[in-house]
């Protein structure tokens, strides 16, 4: 069996296990914004993609479907990806097969309430992956058994990937050192 | 029956066995490890956090302190990720260039990594030394090249930093004659070992299924029996031209790790001498016209998106996670570290054997915190 | 491109792992004595070879190196006339991955405006990582990496280095490398004599070189300039 491309997978998603894509609506651009400065950037839709992107609930589902019946065994990452100005955390799964090609699939959930199932019981490998996702972006992962600070130590306050986690001074010390 | 009380033994941070600033808690019911649990971070500096406010270019310094025995896969995973992004080609010989330096990374961390685990047996030095001694001739190598024998930041996107010197290759011939001799005595050295033997077989066992649940990589996951080696999966560079086989293993013990290391060497071996013969013949320069001035490179904007550069790294699967946003600095960068998770099997494995063992088990890993840690 | 026929998968040959009283480690030990012996008769002094004595005695002996090695920055000048080929353009300083080099562009004293000098540079060798990237990025060549690696020093602050000592003659940079310059050899000379007429009495003269060389002949004395 050849290797998927991205829209296999969202063939085979949309026919095998029906309601877990989820649709993503480029936001309405009504009026036109006020004209921007000379040599401003335009904003960028970044939360457009091309690949799968299911409802968070689903995952684990999603990820057992793509072991068990097309053998996409390897969990190969995890990224968790911080959209401050969409208000989202973006995770992103990728999925390998021995013989070559790997899957992507992401998956949505609010900055405010960022919790989702966790795949560490049916696969172990997204156990280090999903400590460093909670530690850095705090993403909850339900049903993790050991969901604990992995980079930082544990009384440390923040999650300091995020883009609004301050970059300069120091907690500790004060905004001057 | 004696009545026995488990024990929480604290093995590092600061530890010899440990390679690095690492941590073991293991829960020891006399010898016998019941639980172990690794514990990190003593060495995250943060890498993806620098990276999301450095330019393209100013990361892949960054990326040779990732695993500072692989400067040049490091880099490798990294340019092919950000070529991937921004759709940069690359000509014929930097393709090859790049494929000599990351097989005599392989070559140079196999040995290097067999002579650590042989230390941490209790060998002390004598089968490390023999690493080095070749480990050393490969650096030099890397010295002519790119200017620095570790941190060589010796890729660019859309090629390499400066062609091979002159004098690169008379050195690089001479080198591949000694190879063959040092393999076979290395071998000898080692292979039949009974100490080696007797504290290797059957020893830290990681069976198929185990192995890829874990998501494990690289010469872990072949000496389990999978033959996973993205050269062949995803076919990235010029490998898909080069004729090389996999090893993998049969038992997925220490003992058959040490072997696929051994093994591996010799394939790298294979593909030096087919890209040494065509490397006269290659077309192209050594980067991409395109992207040759630095300007070029320092001001490269990729256009909107995501990528997955992905590489086998001498340790498994090397990937780059990359988000841009369209300026000239990375939105979200993600290493997808190989020790990272090739760690996460070692609680598993090291259940039931003596603390002795979670050494050598340890050692089989072949991990750097430098990217454990990041 | 099919792969199958590029390679195959085969099964690490396990050998005997029953213990054989003493045969492996007498195997090996045939190859650590070996070895043993050829230390005192042999040098391994060229890649093909792999046994023999391949340390040693620093510093007395040192191994050479190569061309491209890099350290830490240095700043080049001209040997004659010791003008230095920084226009304090801030490319490096922009570049520098840990954020390193600081310097500050000279400015004329009678009008005020920049001109192509500096004034001050300042290279933090304590965190510079040796990438190379300020010489490469530099457009006047003036920024070169230098060979020296024996700057250990029990006095940390000696390890913020500014002009003075960043400062070496064409010729050190031409000795140290001499194919690296001769292919950016005749641009830099060029764009250096290019800025030396917009810089203005000893602005743009090495430190160490005031008094040594004529102030910049190019330019009048301030006093009759006009301003442009």
């Amino acid at each position: 069996m050849a290797s998927w491309s991205t829209d296999d997978l969202k063939a085979a998603l949309a026919r095998d296990l029906p309601g877990v894509l989820a649709a993503y609506l480029p936001p309405q651009l009504s009026a036109p914004a006020e004209p921007r400065k000379k040599g401003a950037q335009a904003p960028v839709d970044l939360l457009s993609t091309q690949d799968a992107l299911i409802h968070p609930h689903c995952i684990a589902d999603v990820a057992r479907y793509l072991r068990d019946t097309h053998s996409y065994t390897l969990l190969t990452n995890l990224t968790a990806v911080d959209y401050l100005r969409d208000n989202v955390i973006e995770l992103v799964y990728h999925f390998a097969r021995v013989d070559g090609g790997v899957l992507t699939v992401k998956t949505r959930v609010p900055r405010e309430a960022p919790t989702l199932p966790s795949l560490a019981p049916t696969w172990p490998g997204a156990d280090f992956q999903e400590r460093e996702a909670y530690d850095l972006y705090g993403v909850i992962f339900q049903g993790h058994q050991n969901l604990r600070r992995i980079y930082m130590w544990d009384e440390f306050e923040g999650f300091p990937m995020r883009k609004d986690f301050p970059k300069q001074g120091d907690k500790y010390i004060g905004e001057g050192e | 029956m004696l009545k026995t009380q488990e024990l929480q033994l604290n093995i590092g941070p600061q530890h010899p066995s440990t390679h690095g600033v690492f941590r073991l808690i293991a829960t020891i019911d006399g010898e016998t490890v019941i639980d172990l649990k690794p514990v990190f971070g003593y060495l995250h500096r943060n890498h993806e956090q620098i990276a999301e406010v450095s330019t393209y270019i100013q990361i892949m310094p960054f990326t040779d302190r990732l695993d500072y025995f692989n400067s040049m896969a490091n880099n490798f995973g990294y340019a092919l990720a950000v070529e991937k992004l921004a759709g940069i080609e690359v000509p014929q010989r930097a393709n090859y260039i790049r494929v000599l330096m990351a097989e005599l990374t392989r070559i140079l961390n196999h040995a290097a990594a067999i002579g650590f685990m042989l230390n941490d047996m209790g060998a002390w030095q004598t089968p490390l030394a023999f690493g080095m001694r070749e480990r050393e001739k490969i650096l030099d190598l890397f010295e002519m090249a790119s200017g620095a024998r570790m941190m060589c930041n010796y890729f660019r996107f859309g090629g390499i930093w400066r062609d091979l010197p002159p004098e690169f290759l008379p050195q690089l011939q001479g080198l591949m004659q000694g190879l063959p001799t040092f393999f076979d005595e290395f071998e000898r050295l080692l292979k039949q070992n009974e100490i080696l033997l007797g504290r290797s077989v059957d020893v830290g066992i990681l069976p198929k299924e185990v192995a890829a649940s874990y998501s494990v990589t690289g010469p872990m996951l072949r000496a389990s029996g999978i033959a996973y080696d993205l050269r062949r999966a995803d076919g990235y560079s010029v490998y898909p031209e080069l004729d090389f086989d996999i090893p993998v293993g049969a038992v997925g013990d220490v003992y058959d790790r040490f072997l696929v290391r051994l093994a591996e060497m010799r394939e790298s071996y294979r593909i030096l001498q087919q890209v040494i013969e065509r490397l006269p013949e290659t077309t192209g320069g050594h980067i991409n016209p395109a992207m040759a001035s630095m300007n070029k490179q320092k001001s490269l904007r990729p256009p909107p998106g995501d990528a997955y550069g992905r590489v086998e790294s001498p340790k498994g699967e090397l990937g780059f996670y990359l988000v841009s946003d369209g300026s000239d600095t990375p939105y979200r960068y993600k290493v997808r570290a190989p020790s990272f998770i090739n760690l996460t099997p070692l609680g598993d494995m090291c259940r039931g054997h003596t603390v002795a063992d979670v050494v050598v088990i340890l050692g089989s890993i072949d991990i750097v915190m430098g990217e454990v840690d990041r | 491109m099919s792969t199958e026929n590029r390679g195959k998968t085969y099964t690490v040959e396990r050998g005997a792992t029953k213990l054989r009283a003493g045969q492996g480690l007498g195997t090996g030990l045939g190859v650590v004595i070996k070895h043993f012996a050829d230390a005192f008769t042999k040098k391994l002094d060229s890649p093909e070879k792999t046994s023999g004595v391949f340390t040693v005695q620093y510093p007395e002996e040192r191994l050479p190196l190569a061309e491209a090695y890099r350290n830490f920055p240095i700043l080049l000048y001209d040997d004659a006339s010791g003008q230095e080929l920084c226009t304090s353009c801030f490319q490096c300083q922009r570049i520098c991955p840990p954020q390193v080099i600081h310097m500050a562009q000279a400015k004329d004293p009678a009008t005020g405006k920049a001109i192509p000098a500096v004034s001050a540079f300042v290279i933090e060798y304590d965190a510079c990582m040796s990438c190379g990237l300020c010489a490469e990025v530099c457009p006047f060549d003036a920024i070169k990496m230098d060979q020296e690696f024996e700057l250990s020093t029990d006095y940390h602050s000696g390890l913020t280095v500014d002009k003075t000592d960043l400062n070496r003659p064409i010729s050190f940079y031409e000795k140290l490398a001499p194919t690296f310059w001769g292919e950016v050899k005749d641009g830099a000379l060029k764009k250096l004599q290019a800025n030396i007429k917009r810089r203005p009495g000893e602005l743009g003269i090495a430190p160490q070189m005031l008094g040594k060389v004529p102030t910049n002949p190019e330019t009048a004395p301030l006093e009759l300039r006009t301003t442009t």
